[in-house]
């Protein structure tokens, strides 16, 4: 099997691909330094490198891949042969010693995974480790919407699964809680427990918290719960906001981690009741049923609300005010008529002034019927349409979901939301999860 | 040795050398399958014999006839016979050949072979060496708790 340096053409080839191969998706410089230590080697007749330095440098290039030092050894002669390590005890491969499969495969089967094999992916070894921590990051910066949706058992158990639109993937979460779903936020399930507390859960990392409520009542059957969930800007402290039934006339509630304690927000008749909220630049924005748009301060219990002209509906109160932060602009979204197209206000801050849109642009909203609302920018990328309306019912097992556009007002579509029912598994939609989105609050702007 | 009849037409012969000298001669369009090949016929038009040293004859004997017959039904049965060892073999050869279809096929049936299964099965499997230090291990199996409950039995 010996062979001079590249006298057989094919032979030099097939190996400086197999590098590229080898390299290509992990190390893109290490196979630049191959080709280096080959140009070297080429112009040996000039005495440029010695045989041992050559050893060396590949030896060291590719440690970890000794099937490409195995291949190194059948294509050059005696004097370069890398003697690889012993490893005792193991039968040796013919052609590899062991296989390491390379991040370009991994990938593949990743994409198979379902959450639980993931994690446990990420516990075979090092390599597999530093893959998954790739992965997961990529995964979890993809503004695709997941789906959730619970299925209840005939025994009564719950079970969570979260579904991609785009190629039906599903992933099954293995949560056991008792518990009820208010919404997600910056990646977590907000749910209500039902010892009067707030159960949050992150499905992707697996942290849960349990915050207890003794100032106010929260009831987990309560339909009108509004949540929120906000990491402090640079540090694991946060902030929960919370609206137990906006029917009722308990006022805004907020717990912060770093005082360890809830906060009663109340307004005033005149300023109404607040009724949605939405992180837009860092600082927590309120609107009250009279679409007053107010800031939480976090150091005190005090709301500061905003002078704007053009309030829409000012003498008719609504619930159903939805604030939604898209492609940089504060939107105010009226839900209040439920069988047309809600109307749609941006937040002109240089003017102080709610301008009414007539079209959303490359924006695609999403609404849980009085439950949740999320914006999503170009919603091409994941098969929605872009300046449309999509609409579900919360909690049914109603797996239709209606699209309204506002290119054609006239026009209204159905999409089929998908679902892995099975017998003896009654599916109940919950809402989207939007995993890219990660609310955080600046301290340092609350007066 | 595959030996294929040349058509009239002649469709043009390639030979394909596996890693323990075995010969393979294919028609073009099955090589080009293998998009490694492929970049060969591209880089030296006039070749003729085209080194594999990655892949044992066996498995490029079966990566082969996956090319000459996949269909759904094929790929369904395909993957059953195979043990864990000459899957990823296998995968190896399909990776290093570039051939995308194949390449789905193989890590579909690896997914589903470590579906639901504990670390140490997968290394096992694999033949992977555990790196991870007791206190690491430690660790990781507190961070992902959920994971390590409800895992099938080795």
């Amino acid at each position: 099997m010996k062979r001079k340096i590249f006298q057989s053409c094919d032979d030099a080839l097939s190996y400086v691909k197999a590098v590229e191969v080898a390299f290509q998706y992990n190390n893109r410089k290490k196979y630049d330094e191959f080709l280096k230590i080959l140009k070297d080697l080429n112009l040996r007749i000039g005495r440029r490198i010695s045989i041992r330095c050559v050893k060396a440098k590949v030896k060291r290039l590719f440690k970890g891949n000794s099937d490409l030092i195995l291949l190194f050894n059948n294509l050059f002669p005696t004097e370069y042969q890398i003697t690889l390590p012993q490893r005792t005890g193991k039968k040796v491969k013919k052609v590899k010693e062991y296989c390491e499969l390379p991040w370009d495969v991994l990938d593949i089967i990743s994409k198979r995974l379902d959450f639980d094999d993931l994690f446990s992916f990420a516990g075979v070894c090092k390599n597999w480790r530093a893959f998954h921590k790739i992965y997961w990051r990529n995964f979890l910066t993809s503004q695709e919407p997941l789906l959730l949706t619970s299925y209840r058992a005939t025994n009564g158990e719950k079970s969570y699964t979260l579904t991609r639109n785009s190629d039906q993937k599903v992933y099954c979460l293995k949560m056991k809680c008792y518990a009820s779903y208010v919404t997600s936020s910056s990646g977590y399930f907000i749910m209500v427990g039902y010892n009067n507390s707030f159960l949050l859960i992150n499905p992707f990392t697996r942290i849960s918290k349990v915050i207890n409520v003794s100032t106010f009542e929260v009831k987990p059957t309560g339909l009108f719960n509004r949540a929120m969930l906000a990491f402090g800007k640079c540090s694991e402290e946060f902030v929960l906001v919370v609206l137990c039934n906006i029917f009722a006339s308990g006022g805004l509630n907020v717990y912060q981690s770093r005082n360890c304690g809830w906060v009663t927000y109340s307004t005033t008749e005149n300023q109404g009741k607040v009724v949605n909220f939405v992180v837009f630049h860092n600082k927590i924005y309120v609107i009250t049923n009279k679409a007053n748009l107010g800031v939480i301060n976090l150091n005190s219990a005090n709301i500061t609300f905003l002078k704007l002209k053009n309030t829409p509906n000012a003498t008719i109160p609504s619930l159903f005010y939805w604030l939604l932060c898209c492609d940089d602009q504060l939107l105010l979204v009226d839900f209040r008529h439920e069988k047309t197209l809600p109307n749609v206000y941006k937040i002109d801050f240089s003017t102080m002034n709610y301008v009414k849109l007539e079209t959303l642009g490359d924006i695609a909203i999403f609404y849980v019927k009085r439950r949740n609302c999320y914006a999503l920018s170009n919603p091409n990328k994941w098969g929605y349409e872009r300046n449309s309306l999509y609409v579900m019912s919360p909690s049914s097992s109603n797996i239709e979901c209606s699209v309204h556009s506002w290119d054609d007002k006239e026009l209204q579509k159905y999409i089929t939301l998908p679902t892995s029912a099975s017998p003896g598994r009654f599916p109940s939609m919950l809402g989207w999860c939007f995993r890219h989105l990660r609310y955080e609050v600046d301290y340092s702007l609350v007066e | 040795m595959a030996e294929e009849k040349s058509q009239a037409s002649s469709s043009k012969m390639l030979t394909l050398k596996a890693s323990d000298g075995v010969l393979f001669e294919v028609e073009l369009n099955i090589a080009k399958e293998m998009k490694t090949v492929q970049a060969y016929i591209d880089d030296c038009e006039d070749i003729e014999t085209i080194p594999i040293p990655n892949v044992l004859g066996k498995h490029l004997a079966i990566v082969i006839e996956y090319i000459k017959k996949t269909n759904e039904e094929y790929d369904a049965e395909f993957e059953k016979q195979w043990n864990m060892d000459d899957l990823q073999l296998l995968l190896l050869a399909a990776n290093y050949l570039n051939i995308s279809g194949l390449q789905e096929c193989l890590c579909k049936a690896i997914a589903k072979r470590i579906e639901n299964k504990s670390p140490e099965y997968v290394r096992k499997v694999f033949n992977i060496e555990n790196d991870h230090s007791p206190e690491e291990e430690a660790k990781l199996r507190k961070e992902y708790k959920w994971a390590f409950e409800g895992v099938d039995k080795d």
